[in-house]
């Protein structure tokens, strides 16, 4: 029994030593490889959002790699998952702060996660790009961390403004009910929303919530939008549950024309809607019919490669990495170097249109509003 | 609206019903908080599914491919995560459960995929108006499905030879077994039927919500959870109330105080219950005799 004890130690002891050189080992290949990484949720609730943007990052690095790689480097990727659980982001975001080899970091997909994380990057001095869409992210206290996306603030006065157009001088409607999902994205983007939609001289007659993952019986809040007879539902959520809540509006005869967000950009929204979602409304960055600079290729080669039509997260994603390549191109594989080459990138030419970042970090791009019809993804044909 | 929400809480707790009827089963044979019952019940309706979209089933004959795939996974989880801790104190089998369901959750997600799948349209849902109260084609179909099962479960528990082996092996283990039961069938058998039920339960509320997905049971498994105490666990007619008591707090809840906390209202009911009664609505509260 002693015996066995001492052997286990020994061997414990020695693994720590392997564990020690294989570092060191990774260290001395470090001016071979270069490893940037993606902290998305790969499993829970939006394990589908990670999904696309892992395989779009992928493409990119294996374009790269494929064409000999930086400076004769290969690009790796290293895949970290969050669970979309803020509680879970800060260990993956400590594991790559913590990993020397670890250059940049795309993540993460929620809000809630990234503003877990955004310290431990910041403190360790990793660039990221992130897709989330909270204001608070870019409030100026973590000048490490990018945002690729447009905020919730800048999203639904951009959605206000052409609800206001839309609703007023199209359709004559001024009744809005919101159904939200109870997280910092949904809350940010109503409470803005609201505000840009009262201040244009319309009225939010009822808000209701409901919580991502918890339930999926939408019909008392339904029930409740209803009887207020608005004549305009926003939907601050994602495609899963918009997808439900369309479907179960219909179920209970509430037929009033829906607007959502760029979270229910995807072709699952079809999918699990079916006729239900026809004729909803959206904001999206990326569209394969709004071409920019390299947009066909990139929808091309990923539907070749994964037999899977982009969507925005993935368009924003691929993007995302490109810029990182490119600055390891330009700056040199260090943490430094891509953050100032991000501090300083002017129009770089993404396949969601042209990335520039302001002061606060935050991307400056347009909107495309887009819509379902006959059970496609469209660009709407009134654009504000 | 009032007789709507009543509506949207009667077809609520209905689905929470059907869940909890397994759930309790289990618990009143076995003794065990079978958390594994959500993830069975997902396991079914995916294997409904791929038995209705990839092979291009009939919906009847889905439906029984996935009772049957449910069954077969319910009594290897059994054989292989509960059996080996059978005799060990109860918590190890709880956390047997636990594992057994997480390992379900991913195997399900490496399987089908973590992304949410639709659920074909089968039944033409038709409206049916009682008193005011409105009601779908598959709402009936759940609500009956619930009953019927309440009534056969009842009845082969409480007549058939089979169901006096197990109230007897739920009663005492070893004593069954000196009385010449077999034990081991019992608690597979029990499993079996467990595991169908969850599987029928997760089967309808996927072509009700129209969505299947690998993180579908665990909410599912919490709701039966509190259904199955609040009705007194253990108890197949306080599983249904219970289901149905839940259902509607949760809407009439969602409706007049505020939809944030939905969730919440549902628990505090279980909370002020087990204040009242301890052992549930229908629950029995006779002490065993030592």
């Amino acid at each position: 029994m002693k015996k066995t004890t001492w052997v286990l130690i020994i061997v414990m002891i020695l693994a720590l030593f392997t564990g020690c050189t294989s570092d060191k080992d990774t260290g001395g290949e470090g001016a071979k490889e270069i490893y940037i990484a993606s902290a998305n949720p790969m499993t829970g609730d939006s394990a589908q959002f990670g999904d696309m943007k892992v395989k779009a990052i992928q493409l990119a690095l294996d374009e790269v790699n494929d064409a000999g790689g930086i400076n004769g480097m290969k690009v790796n990727l290293l895949v970290g998952d969050d669970t979309g659980n803020p509680k879970e982001a800060p260990s993956v975001a400590q594991r790559f702060a913590d990993d020397k080899k670890v250059l940049a970091i795309i993540g993460h997909w929620n809000s809630s996660c990234t503003l877990a994380a955004r310290g431990i990057y910041n403190d360790a001095k990793m660039p990221v790009i992130t897709d989330s869409v909270n204001k608070g992210i870019t409030d100026g206290t973590t000048p490490y961390v990018y945002r690729i996306s447009l905020t919730d603030t800048t999203q639904a006065e951009y959605l206000a403004e052409y609800l206001a157009e839309y609703a007023y001088e199209v359709m004559g409607k001024r009744k809005v009910a919101i159904m939200y999902t109870s997280n910092d994205f949904g809350a940010g983007i109503t409470a803005d929303f609201s505000r840009v939609f009262k201040e244009k001289g319309g009225e939010v007659v009822a808000t209701e919530t409901y919580h991502e993952g918890q339930s999926i019986d939408f019909t008392p809040q339904l029930t409740k939008l209803k009887n207020q007879n608005p004549d305009l539902m926003f939907i601050a959520g994602y495609y899963v549950e918009t997808a439900l809540i369309a479907q179960q509006a219909q179920s209970i005869e509430l037929d009033v024309p829906m607007l959502g967000t760029d979270g229910i950009s995807s072709d699952e929204l079809i999918k699990l809607g079916g006729s239900a979602v026809e004729g909803i409304a959206f904001t999206g960055f990326f569209h394969p019919d709004v071409k920019h600079p390299g947009t066909e290729e990139f929808v091309k080669s990923f539907r070749e490669k994964y037999n899977k039509e982009p969507d925005t997260y993935a368009a924003l994603a691929y993007d995302s990495a490109k810029v990182i390549l490119k600055a390891i191109e330009e700056k040199g594989a260090t943490r430094e170097g891509i953050k100032s080459y991000l501090s300083e990138v002017k129009d770089f030419p993404g396949v969601a249109g042209p990335i520039s970042f302001d002061e606060k970090n935050d991307v400056t791009r347009g909107i495309t509003i887009l819509q379902v019809k006959n059970g496609e993804i469209v660009p709407a044909e009134v654009q504000p | 609206m009032f007789l709507d929400q009543l509506s949207n809480g009667l077809a609520l707790g209905s689905i929470y019903a059907l869940t909890a009827i397994g759930f309790t089963m289990v618990y009143g044979i076995i003794r065990l908080i079978n958390f594994v019952h959500g993830d069975i019940y997902m396991m079914g309706a995916f294997f409904a599914l791929t038995a209705l979209t990839v092979l291009g089933m009939p919906i009847v004959v889905a439906f029984i491919i996935g009772m049957i795939g449910s069954v077969v996974v319910g009594l290897m989880i059994a054989k292989f995560a509960y059996k080996p801790v059978f005799e060990a104190p109860r918590i190890n089998l709880f956390l047997c459960a636990i594992g057994a369901a997480i390992f379900l959750e991913n195997y399900a997600m490496l399987v089908w995929g973590p992304q949410t799948q639709s659920f074909p349209d089968i039944i033409t849902n038709q409206t049916y108006n009682f008193l005011g109260l409105k009601f779908t084609t598959l709402q009936l179909i759940i609500l009956a499905t619930a009953t019927s099962l309440m009534v056969i479960l009842t009845y082969i528990i409480k007549f058939t030879k089979m169901g006096r082996a197990m109230r007897c092996t739920s009663q005492d283990v070893e004593a069954a077994k000196l009385m010449g039961i077999n034990t081991h069938h019992v608690i597979y058998f029990t499993f079996a039927i467990g595991s169908s039920l969850g599987a029928a339960a997760g089967i309808l509320v996927g072509m009700y919500y129209k969505a299947v997905y690998p993180m579908m049971g665990f909410t599912s498994g919490l709701k039966a959870f509190v259904a199955a105490v609040i009705g007194g666990i253990g108890s197949i007619p306080g599983a249904m109330l219970g289901g149905i008591i839940m259902g509607i707090a949760e809407t009439l809840g969602a409706a007049y105080i505020s939809s944030g906390y939905r969730d919440a209202i549902a628990f505090i009911i279980l909370i002020i219950i087990l204040l009242v009664k301890p052992s549930g609505i229908l629950g029995n509260s006779a002490k065993e005799k030592v």
